[in-house]
């Protein structure tokens, strides 16, 4: 169940009684045939896997140290530890989804998603299919050779899922699931717009779970599930008050389901988090697919949409990071901003001055770096830093 | 009726408490930590209204800080040693813009505005080899001296050894081989200051050394390592004279329990 | 810049009877005078970006990391990673990267650079993004052009890409250098990229001899030299033409290198390169000899076709390039040069704060016992003489095993 042991609200009840429910009816789905397609990194296209008649499921799962030390098996300690999580929950097998995985997609983004790559097509006897990515991310479209590549590339994907699934994937299939991922990103924007007022019925950190549960529900369920969420929302009182709690921003590496360690530290010490810059969070839902016309190529529009999302910073285009962390920073009146770092993920850990001296002489917020992995040896420290944040920020009157 | 406060700082090595009243007189006490930090907090405290013969009921409000605040269940309030030691520094010096606190398990580095409000900060926590405890198991494993004694040695150093190596236990075995082919005490003892020094100017240069600067925590009554620092970062250093400086962050909860009064959030 | 100098604070031993090599490390590592004298723009690119797309702007490629690395280890410098630190930059970094970024950020990288480009593609991130804070900080144009991934499927429209980013790098370099890339410039960088790929190939092949006449620390210094071509391909290679005939010299009269030993144990080396640059004379210490090491192999890996289209040629050779291949393929690839070299063990060098390399080292080691059936020692080492001991009984112990 998603959660840190924090009785569930109503909201999330629904929803979370519906994820126990999952790996038993993936588990029966199988039976009848159903294929499971799991991917790491939100540049693979979940509609490809969806109109393939396949299920998608998103492997983002941490915070815990077992796995990441299994990965060391493979893997080096000073390798990033969700990649060794990554492969430690496919060796040790104590993961819910990991075992029920047909097939993996791998999209070239960083190193330690390549190592991953590289040891599952070695190790384990699931196939990997892998997609090529541009690492530039274009900003001022002035190199239409990564677009070009990056459709050919998803041509290619489209073509070995066909080929996977038993039949070639049809342009009608996949406007159908972008029609229904479109209508999960809008359900989920606005969950994560709430919180841009003071007086919000739904956390961000609810925001967040939700999305993560939409990695791994079937996702007409989950359009569903969104469904009695908003239901549930349009009667609701105001949950949390904001007005004198320190409104934080929290931007970083990958925050897989189960590493909530920093998040409840926050939530602790009495920060509020209201907004994010995570691949597994608001950023898988910024952004609809759009088809141009009723002869429109899909496979465009997915490139279109997946490449020109806000860059991972396994791609270069430093800038729109920058701007989108301060547009956001704008919008949803953040008093501080949290980077997450995991430890050993150059591709975060080396833009974090760059993003701090932004947010300080641009628009006057202060940051704080938390490097950590999934060990609790660090909780203290920590707890420490946050609360010495929140102190910096708001002062001492409470 | 003098009001007084009390600030007590549960670190990981020493537990510390400070009661202040309103005309600025101090009552201290230290003592180990031990094994059970909490406990060590209720203690020192109860030390240290021994020592001012106060009462209980005297204390209109205390504030925990340090490693081990949030289990010091008698106290009103937890306060960061961050802010803790910022507002202790600024009270001692008010011209005080970056603080440097060498722990036994950690260092921080902070920084203050005119006001003396912390604007940032930075803790190493990760490597013991800028902290207290390399130069306690450097004193008790390799020399065999009291760790108070390591600043008058290294005065008396002709020469500064080089110790390379930056992690505590590979460097205890290149101080054994340095001592085994003759280098002095003194001498080997300067190259711990320097090495320790580094390191922590290393962190400070992060933040930004603003003058004026000044050392809290245990380390600082190391004039060793406090030279080697002043050298390392070609600042000037101060070290609290009118307070042992193992108290400012006692201090400045202490302070800031008195704000807590003022604005009326007493219990 | 004496040989002796290096000696005492690297604390390593050259070859002294060779009297070809110190005019050959001297001339790489005074990138400084051959800057002031050619006036030209100077180009700082990753190790194992290829170099002819620089020199066919008639710029100098300068090869930052190795070059301000081999000047801090050889000059006994250890400060310069702290420089990097000290910005705030994570102390987890490679020491590579970390040297680098200190010597760049504070001024003392051993010339000035004027422009940043280099070939990326979803490895080596941490240099990528190491150049990518350099260029902000120092203000300096940045051009990264993708090489994509190698998937035989994907060739057509993967090659597409490839040229079509060569073609706007060479727009954008003419932008900043005011030569334009012409087909006759390329070709002309092509051809002397040659002709120093001509002259390791002939390198390599004494390193396959019985009685290998190189001794290991030369060898993987002059590897080094591929980066960039000293800033000068013509002069490059006329030196280590006199060096390789110094060389050849030495093969004619039937002698091996100095220190030596009779039936030595042939010691591959791959991986990271090692800053401990001890691990070289320990190999030979204890009774080995190195034929061979991978470090740069991927820039001399095979000639770039000359009797194509300089464009064509270039794009196909740098997508097959062996970094570009997924470890299991480059390790196949690879294996047909190691077998050449008869190797009796492998030693699989990683660098702490590296991630790709170390990351891959069990598929690797795994491939390579495998295939080979020969001892395989996995090393690991971090900053400059810190590892002497562990090198030192690690190598003795390998050696020993295997010379039994």
């Amino acid at each position: 169940m998603i959660g840190s042991g924090q009785p569930s609200k109503n909201i999330l009840q629904h929803l979370n009684r519906r994820l126990s429910e999952e790996p038993s009816r993936i588990s029966e789905a199988k039976q009848k045939g159903l294929k499971v397609i799991g991917y790491f990194c939100p540049y693979i296209p979940e509609e490809l896997i969806i109109a393939a008649g396949m299920l998608p499921i998103r492997l983002a799962f941490g915070g815990n140290i077992e796995p990441a030390t299994s990965g060391e098996d493979f893997l080096k300690p000073y390798n990033c530890p969700f990649a060794r999580s990554c492969l430690g929950y496919q060796l040790i097998g104590n993961n819910d989804y990991h075992h029920l995985l047909d097939a993996v997609c791998m999209a070239q983004t960083c190193e330690s998603i390549k190592l991953v790559q590289e040891y599952w097509e070695n190790h384990f006897s699931i196939p990997v299919f892998t997609l090529g990515l541009p690492h530039t991310h274009d900003a001022f479209r002035s190199r239409p050779q990564a677009l070009e590549y990056f459709k050919l590339e998803l041509e290619l994907l489209r073509k070995r899922l066909g080929h996977f699934a038993g039949r070639p994937i049809k342009n009608r299939d996949i406007r159908r699931s972008i029609s229904l991922c479109n209508q999960i990103r809008e359900k989920l924007r606005l969950l994560f717009e709430y919180p841009q007022k003071h007086s919000t019925p739904i956390e961000w950190y609810d925001s967040f779970r939700i999305t993560q549960a939409g990695f791994l529900i079937n996702r007409r369920d989950f359009l569903t599930e969104l469904r009695i969420i908003e239901r549930e929302l349009a009667g609701k009182e105001t949950v949390v008050d904001g007005d004198r709690q320190i409104r934080l921003m929290v931007i970083g590496s990958i925050i897989g389901i189960g590493d909530y360690k920093i998040l409840d530290l926050v939530k602790e010490a009495g920060g509020n988090i209201v907004a994010d810059g995570m691949c597994t969070g608001s950023l898988t839902s910024r952004k609809n697919v759009t088809i141009f016309g009723i002869m429109g190529n899909p496979i465009d529009a997915l490139a279109e949409r997946y490449l020109y999302n806000v860059p991972c910073p396994c791609m270069t285009d430093l800038d729109k990071r920058l701007n989108r962390t301060a547009q956001i920073v704008h919008a949803y009146n953040v008093d501080g901003v949290i980077y997450y770092s995991l430890r050993f993920c150059d591709t975060w850990r080396s833009e974090y001055q760059l993003m701090k001296d932004y947010l300080h002489k641009e628009i006057h917020i202060p940051s704080l770096l938390i490097e950590s992995d999934y060990s609790p040896a660090d909780i203290g420290t920590i707890r420490t830093k946050i609360e010495a944040f929140l102190e910096m920020i708001g002062g001492l009157t409470e | 009726m003098d009001t007084l406060t009390a600030g007590v700082d549960i670190g990981s090595t020493t537990a510390k408490a400070l009661i202040l009243n309103k005309h600025g007189q101090m009552w201290t006490a230290i003592i180990p930590s031990g094994p059970k930090p909490p406990l060590a907090g209720k203690q020192v405290f109860q030390l240290t209204l021994e020592k001012g013969q106060h009462l209980l009921a005297d204390i209109k409000f205390i504030i925990a800080t340090g490693y081990g605040r949030v289990s010091a269940d008698f106290a009103n309030k937890t306060v960061t040693e961050i802010a803790c030691h910022g507002c202790g520094a600024y009270f001692i010096s008010p011209t005080t813009r970056t603080i440097i606190d060498i722990g036994g398990q950690d260092a921080k580095a902070i920084s203050l505005n005119e006001q003396g409000k912390v604007i940032d900060f930075i803790i190493n926590d990760k490597c013991a080899s800028g902290t207290g405890r390399f130069l306690e198991s450097a004193a008790q494993l390799v020399l065999n001296v009291p760790l108070e004694e390591l600043g008058g040695l290294s005065a008396k150093a002709t020469d500064k050894a080089t110790i390379s190596s930056t992690c505590t236990v590979f460097a205890q075995t290149e101080m054994i081989s340095l001592l085994a082919s003759g280098v002095s005490t003194e001498n080997l003892v300067a190259g711990l200051h320097s090495s320790i020094a580094s390191r922590v100017a290393s962190m400070v240069k992060r933040i930004g050394i603003r003058p004026s600067v000044m050392m809290t925590g245990g380390v600082a009554k190391n004039a060793g390592v406090v030279a080697a620092l002043k050298q390392e970062l070609n600042v000037d250093i101060t070290v609290p004279s009118t307070l042992d400086p193992q108290f400012v962050g006692a201090l400045g909860a202490a302070l800031f329990a008195q704000d807590m009064i003022e604005k009326g959030s007493g219990s | 810049m004496k040989l002796e100098r290096f000696t005492e604070a690297a604390q390593v031993r050259f070859d002294r009877d060779l009297k070809t090599f110190p005019a050959l490390i001297s001339f790489y590592l005074n990138a400084a005078d051959r800057v002031k004298v050619v006036g030209k723009k100077v180009v700082a690119k990753g190790p194992l970006s290829p170099v002819e797309v620089i020199y066919a702007a008639e710029a100098l490629a300068y090869d930052v990391n190795t070059h301000n690395t081999l000047q801090a280890i050889l000059n006994g410098r250890t400060d310069l990673s702290q420089h990097a630190v000290d910005t705030g930059i994570s102390p987890e970094l490679s020491p590579w990267n970390l040297v680098m970024l200190g010597a760049v950020l504070s001024g003392q990288s051993d010339i000035p650079i004027d422009l940043f480009s280099t070939a990326f593609g979803g490895f080596d991130d941490q240099l990528i993004k190491s150049f990518q804070l350099v260029a902000h900080v120092g203000a300096r144009p940045l051009r990264f052009w993708e090489v994509p991934k190698y998937d035989p499927e994907s060739e057509g429209w993967a090659l597409n890409y490839l040229k079509k980013e060569l073609e706007q790098l060479f727009e954008w370099m003419e932008v900043h250098t005011g030569r334009k890339v012409t087909e006759e410039s390329l070709q002309r960088a092509i051809h002397f990229g040659n002709l120093i790929r001509t002259d390791m190939a002939e390198l390599n092949a004494y390193l396959a001899m019985v009685k290998v006449p190189i001794t290991a620390l030369e060898y993987y210094l002059i590897q080094m030299m591929m980066g960039d071509y000293a800033q000068d391909p013509e002069g490059l290679h006329n030196l280590f033409r006199q060096f390789l005939n110094e060389i050849n010299l030495r093969v004619d009269q039937g002698k091996s290198a100095p220190g030596i030993s009779a039936s030595p144990v042939r010691v591959y080396v791959m991986g990271n390169e090692t800053q401990e640059l001890y691990l070289y004379n320990a190999i030979e210490d204890y009774g080995g000899v190195v034929v061979g090491c991978d470090f740069r192999l991927p820039l001399y890996y095979d000639l770039i076709d000359e009797k194509a289209l300089p464009l064509e040629s270039l794009a196909h050779w740098i997508w097959r390039m062996p970094s570009n291949l997924p470890s299991q393929e480059r390790v196949r690839f690879e294996l047909n040069y190691i077998k050449k070299q008869n190797p009796d063990a492998v030693i699989i060098s990683s660098v702490v704060g590296s991630r790709y390399l170390p990351g891959i080292e069990r598929l690797v080691r795994e491939l390579i016992k495998h295939e080979l059936g020969v001892p395989v020692l996995s090393i690991e080492t971090t900053l400059p003489q810190e590892n002497v001991e562990k090198v030192d009984y690690q190598i003795r112990a390998l050696l020993q095993t295997v010379g039994s």
